[in-house]
């Protein structure tokens, strides 16, 4: 396999829980060699959250762990100690990137802000990932990624109108911290590249979760206009909506925009009568009766299984596809033939699951063969191969507990 | 396009043959960086983004939409109809000066079109390829159409979007507000394009690089995924039932309280002021808080009914409670925190007038972020961009006759 597009790259990677780790995996699928740094006494919390292979609990296999640490090194060090805190501006010194996601002011409170590091390596890219940012009135403040989404404010445009607002039952504030850091990243290296100067990145999560809800806002911040929740219609395209199908909790999603979809729709349907109606000419008209159009639609598709309704309607150029739930996607005929869930092998536990690469990338593609590390895994590696520290050198400090 | 000095992207050339939003906003997303972007549209419908709600009226009395505003601010625009012989040559010379492409064609499109992405490789070997599709480029679904509420739906984030109403009934599966399917997958398109691009400086070699927005997607839900994998268990079919707390209503709106640890439990009724009630801790032994959640919630209801969403969030704050208020789109869009670091860009279109929108989630210490320029008009670029590429005036004015620009 040609060598993956980072290659030769470092990553002092001291982040946790997922928005941080997200952003080093996206780095460590494009090959750059990611130190994932710990302590025995404070690891990552992902490698303590059910579910684990075989229903045994241990922090090397936990699911979150090995989906984004995977292809990452380990080093245990307690920065608390003199030591450790020597051996990891060593580290520092040897790595192109700093990353971090604790709350802010952490870091600077351990002696690794980014004025210290910049002392260690000048050029450094220095990447802070926080809830609320580095600066303002909520820097300080507790923040996760079920608390971004209301914050950031998903949460009241998600869900039933007639029913309370929802969440995603899972905090994508993080992978949304993580990609939009990625860039930030990738694009300090870039310019790393062409003029040698290194930089400091202050990335806010809720941020980063604003940027992907314009409509609404810009609705209200330009037109004044407080736009609602509407569950799985859209403000504009009617019928856009999940349609119940043959069987128990069986659904499928059409969302139709354009007369010629319509029609195409309407063609698909067999030419029933009452889609003739004349309310229904016109995409506002078909917006604004759309209670009705759904209900006709689900008729129709709630005597057919869901795969049969996708099917069809696809032929006809109809954006409609099966929704899945978790078997589903293991039985989807073109995930398996993508090859996307994958198995790895893992040195406790046999074979384990892991999503693929996030992104192909046909020439240099990188991989995700390598599980996640075990706690402490390549500290040898790390102190000895990369740091040039004799056997000696390494007892001393791991005698003065700084591999803690 | 008035660039400032030193831009994470400076020089760097990106075109853009997409439409809507994942496109489109990937290549905003480098635009913001200091990138030089330019759109390609069909001329006459140009990019149906342009009649994506919602929209502003213009000093003119003109109507034009704000999301495509957002999503094309700082790029220039050029009218090619590509599916043209002259069309496709002028695109081919254009894409000679570039970079990065950023599509969201089918391999089966592209081929249609004469620009078959071996081929563009082949031809091209230093641009970096971008192509976002709903499910990649191969497999059974590579052409299958979807939008954006499609594909959230197939990735099976629907179920664990949803929550039981008022009646305990659970509803439909349910999508996230908005399309999160294409700005999620815009942003990874952002990032795999400077990705490519970094490997390009220093090796020389371009390369296509494929998205699949559903592969995005259901990467995230690996527990439930990890679930069904080792334990053979369906898990989230929407929140699990709280103890006590949730999201509950507070003087001016509402707040969300979590309270299944017991710390959390300690700093609320030391917040409440340990009234007589809660003598005797019984309130700390989780099963009991569940029991009794609703004399509890009574309790908190009646605390937040003095308290602002923004003295609730001061009050806990102070005590590291992670809690949130529920934000509307007008709570954001005042948000001191936003507002604080001048997250919103506040632009000034020459027929538009004031137009706001979210900024560029990070602030950089050492490098510029670029001044931008207004949303391109339909074709505004054109003549610009084929005279940089070296077609004489006579040469433009007849592809324009043949409708071709």
């Amino acid at each position: 396999m040609a060598a993956a597009g980072l290659a030769g790259l470092r990553v002092a990677d001291f982040t946790w829980a997922w928005a941080g780790p997200y952003l080093t995996m996206l780095l460590a699928e494009m090959g750059a060699e990611v130190i994932k740094i710990e302590s025995n006494t404070r690891i990552d919390v992902h490698r303590r959250v059910a579910p684990y292979p075989g229903g045994k609990p241990g922090i090397n296999r936990a699911a979150g762990h090995v989906a984004s640490n995977r292809g990452k090194l380990s080093l245990t060090l307690d920065l608390k100690t003199p030591g450790g805190l020597e051996l990891v501006k060593q580290v520092i010194a040897v790595s192109d990137i700093v990353a971090e996601n604790f709350s802010a002011g952490a870091m600077a409170r351990l002696g690794l802000g980014y004025e210290e590091v910049k002392s260690v390596h000048p050029n450094i890219i220095y990447i802070a990932l926080s809830g609320y940012g580095a600066t303002g009135p909520y820097r300080s403040h507790v923040s996760l990624g079920a608390q971004l989404m209301l914050a950031g404010g998903l949460t009241s445009l998600t869900g039933d109108p007639k029913s309370f607002p929802s969440s995603i039952m899972i905090p994508y504030p993080d992978p949304v911290g993580g990609t939009t850091g990625a860039l930030a990243v990738l694009s300090a290296l870039e310019a790393r590249r062409r003029t040698g100067q290194g930089c400091y990145i202050d990335l806010s999560q809720l941020e980063a979760l604003v940027a992907l809800m314009p409509e609404a806002l810009m609705d209200y911040m330009v037109n004044g206009n407080p736009q609602q929740r509407s569950g799985n219609h859209d403000p504009a395209m009617a019928p856009h909506n999940v349609y119940p199908c043959q069987g128990e909790e069986q659904w499928v999603t059409i969302a139709v925009e354009t007369d010629e979809e319509w029609s195409a729709l309407v063609t698909a349907l067999g030419e029933p009568a009452w889609a003739k109606d004349a309310r229904y000419g016109d995409g506002f008209g078909r917006w604004q009766h759309q209670e009705e159009i759904d209900k006709h639609i689900a008729d129709w598709t709630s005597q057919r299984a869901k795969e049969e309704v996708s099917a069809l309607l696809q032929q006809h150029g109809i954006a409609a596809t099966p929704v899945f739930n978790v078997p589903d996607l293991f039985g989807n005929e073109h995930l398996k033939q993508r090859g996307f869930l994958k198995t790895i092998p893992h040195p406790e536990e046999g074979m384990v699951l892991t999503p693929g690469v996030s992104w192909g990338f046909h020439k240099t593609p990188g991989s995700v063969e390598r599980t996640a590390p075990l706690l402490g895994e390549h500290n040898s590696y790390v102190l000895r191969d990369i740091l040039g520290l004799s056997e000696h050198e390494i007892q001393a400090y791991s005698a003065a507990g700084a591999l803690q | 396009m008035a660039l400032t000095r030193d831009t994470l992207l400076d020089g760097v050339r990106v075109a853009e043959l997409a439409t809507e939003r994942a496109g489109p906003y990937a290549s905003r997303l480098l635009a913001s960086l200091g990138a030089s972007v330019v759109k390609v549209e069909s001329p006459g419908t140009g990019d149906p983004g342009r009649r994506l709600g919602p929209f502003v009226r213009g000093a003119g009395g003109k109507e034009e939409s704000l999301t495509f505003y957002y999503l094309n601010f700082g790029k220039r625009g050029i009218c090619l109809d590509i599916s043209t012989a002259s069309g496709r040559d002028v695109f081919l010379q254009l894409l000679a000066t570039m970079d990065i492409l950023i599509s969201d064609h089918s391999g089966q499109e592209m081929q249609r079109l004469g620009l078959g992405y071996a081929e563009l490789c082949a031809n091209f070997p230093k641009l970096v390829i971008i192509a976002i599709r709903p499910f990649g480029l191969d497999g059974p679904w590579a052409d299958h159409h979807a939008r954006a509420l499609n594909i959230y739906h197939a990735s099976g984030l629907g179920y664990i979007t949803r929550r039981r109403n008022e009646q305990g009934d659970i509803g439909p599966p349910m999508r996230a507000a908005g399309y999160q399917a294409d700005y999620f997958a815009a942003i990874h398109g952002a990032a795999a394009a400077v990705g490519g691009l970094f490997h390009q400086r220093l090796s020389g070699s371009g390369q296509l690089i494929e998205l699949s927005q559903q592969e995005l997607l259901l990467a995230l839900i690996y527990n439930p995924l990890a679930y069904y994998y080792y334990e053979q268990r369906v898990i989230g079919e929407g929140p699990q039932p709280q103890q006590a707390g949730g999201i509950l209503p507070c003087k001016d709106g509402y707040v969300l309280l979590g309270s299944n640890e017991e710390h959390f439990g300690v700093t609320l009724i030391d917040l409440l002021g340990n009234p007589d009630w809660s003598e005797g801790g019984w309130w700390k032994d989780a099963e009991s808080r569940f029991m009794n959640r609703d004399f509890l919630n009574g309790k908190l209801v009646e605390w937040l009914s003095e308290l602002t969403m923004r003295e609730f969030n001061e009050v806990c704050q102070a005590r590291h409670l992670p809690v949130a208020v529920l934000n509307t789109p007008k709570d954001v869009g005042e948000h001191v925190q936003l507002k604080g670091r001048g997250f919103f860009e506040d632009w000034d279109d020459r027929d538009l007038g004031k137009v706001r929108f979210p900024g560029i989630p990070f602030r950089l210490s050492e490098h510029e972020q670029p001044i931008g320029s207004d949303a391109p008009r339909l074709g505004e670029h054109s003549a610009e961009v084929l005279q940089e590429l070296g077609l004489k005036p006579s040469d433009i004015s007849v592809l324009h006759q043949r409708g071709v620009v």
